[in-house]
């Protein structure tokens, strides 16, 4: 597992400014919330031939974002989903891992429209075509 | 659970394009007759001298399309009639040497039915021809332009620059799926109709007329914004199948005029007939949830090339889009390249979890 920076070592990237990165980079997500806490809402479509999502971004200083496909609803136990929370996977987090300093515009937002774009593929083809790290695998290497 | 089959979709336009050698040859020889007949010494052009247009121009080229075609701008007086039909002669004249100096074998002709408009160039070695038409463009290639009409002996006015670019921003405005739904239109003509076929550019004007007009919610995935479109032509349609001997207009996307006012009665009602048919299969292939149900649904609507499984298709289209080499656009759109439009490179990454999250 990747080192960590201390916890609050230096402090996050202000609200405002995580917003002024999406929106030259996604420029139809609109931004609900406070100082500390935000929602981004907006669409993605991520081929020419599939229809548009609309996708939420929540992001809370100092706390892991999550990213959701509001509509349309996903099919029943899609991959790379949290069933509870209906939070997508993005990442494992012996990868990378998520601080205040880093841009949302080009971390979350990319790998939503990167996963919208193999749960497409998932969906005609049965097989999610990009890399992944299914849980067992990863409880299993935990537990060792 | 209904099925949108985009991944087949894809793997379809993308088998209907007309082969690449077709389209690197088109692409390699077209500025060569335009250079050729810049320099012709007896028929004269004016700066800027040439403009590729037609389906090709669009990107709108669906299965066997042979025709490339492109402007020839000349220096006449647009309002002198007489000249519409010497222009006509001339070109042909000039053309005739154009296989020769290419290299090849092949003839030049002019088809009064078929091509009023243009001259005909083909090649006994290549599996495609040229359309080569003369204009009067007194502000240019983008306003409007005069092309000679050899049955109305006349200059009549057209506009196809300004329908390459509305192409453009129609499918910059509805994400990549005008030019989808276009070449859909054409395939599904093409085959359910082997005579009477309505002309591809009526397919492409009958689209524009639906999608700018706000009539197709392309919103949606592809299938079921075909379905959409099926219904709205069949819909839009229908007052003229009511009238005796009617049939409807087409307006001309630039400049409004019929385009479609040859359209025989019969074949107008030959065409309504395989949309009356299909719109039933289209309307059961995007509300049934058996996958096996909706593909063979679609293969009757657009023929034998829509796949059964995508498969191998899609392995190579995933390829197209991993993390760490792929780009996300402003849309959302995945690309392999950031290319003009720029977009967010999508960091390399691991999914986590399987069924349980």
């Amino acid at each position: 597992m990747k080192a960590r920076p201390p916890f609050k070592a230096t402090p996050p990237l202000s609200m405002e400014v995580q917003d002024g990165n999406i929106q030259i980079s996604w420029p139809t997500f609109v931004r609900f919330g406070s100082w500390y806490w935000s929602i981004w809402q907006g669409w993605m479509q991520p081929t020419p031939e599939s229809g548009r999502y609309r996708v939420e971004i929540e992001y809370a200083l100092w706390d892991t974002p999550k990213a959701r496909v509001l509509y349309p609803k996903l099919v029943d136990k899609p991959p790379h989903v949290y069933p509870s929370s209906g939070t997508l996977c993005l990442y494992h987090e012996d990868d990378w891992y998520w601080h205040g300093r880093r841009l949302l515009a080009t971390s979350f937002f990319p790998w939503t429209a990167n996963w919208l774009f193999f749960y497409e593929l998932w969906l005609d083809t049965g097989v999610w075509h990009a890399p992944e790290v299914p849980h067992g695998e990863a409880d299993k290497k935990e537990a060792a | 659970m209904v099925h949108a089959l985009t991944i087949h979709f894809s793997q379809l336009l993308q088998e209907i394009q007309p082969p690449k050698h077709r389209r690197d040859k088109a692409v390699e020889l077209t500025p060569k007759v335009q250079d050729y007949l810049r320099r012709h010494e007896e028929f004269d052009t004016k700066s800027p001298h040439s403009r590729q247009v037609g389906s090709y121009a669009q990107h709108l080229s669906v299965g066997d399309v042979k025709d490339v075609d492109f402007l020839i701008r000349v220096d006449v007086d647009h309002e002198d009639d007489d000249t519409a039909r010497e222009v006509l002669k001339a070109l042909k004249d000039a053309l005739d040497d154009l296989p020769e100096y290419l290299g090849y074998i092949g003839d030049t002709y002019f088809d009064i039915n078929r091509n009023r408009r243009s001259v005909h160039v083909g090649f006994e070695q290549e599996d495609f021809h040229f359309d080569v038409v003369p204009c009067v463009a007194p502000n240019g290639f983008e306003e409007s332009i005069f092309v000679p009409d050899w049955g109305f002996k006349a200059w009549v006015p057209s506009n196809p620059l300004g329908v390459v670019q509305l192409v453009e921003d129609l499918e910059k405005d509805h994400q990549g799926k005008f030019r989808g739904l276009a070449k859909l239109l054409k395939h599904f003509r093409n085959t359910h109709m082997i005579y009477m076929k309505p002309k591809s550019y009526w397919m492409v004007a009958m689209t524009i007329e639906a999608v700018a007009g706000g009539n197709i919610d392309t919103s949606q995935p592809l299938a079921l914004a075909f379905d959409e479109l099926l219904h709205y032509l069949y819909d839009e349609y229908s007052p003229a199948l009511q009238r005796a001997g009617s049939v409807p207009e087409v307006p001309d996307p630039m400049l409004g005029h019929d385009v479609a006012h040859s359209w025989k009665r019969h074949d107008f009602e030959r065409f309504m007939d395989v949309l009356k048919e299909n719109k039933g299969r289209t309307a059961r292939a995007v509300t049934t949830d058996n996958k096996d149900t909706a593909v063979e649904l679609w293969q009757k609507v657009l023929g034998p090339e829509f796949p059964t499984t995508v498969d191998d298709f899609a392995k190579s289209y995933a390829s197209a889009g991993q993390p760490g080499s792929s780009y996300a656009r402003p849309t959302g759109l995945i690309v392999p390249a950031a290319g003009a439009s720029g977009g967010i490179a999508v960091p390399r990454t691991r999914y986590y979890g399987g069924d349980e999250g």
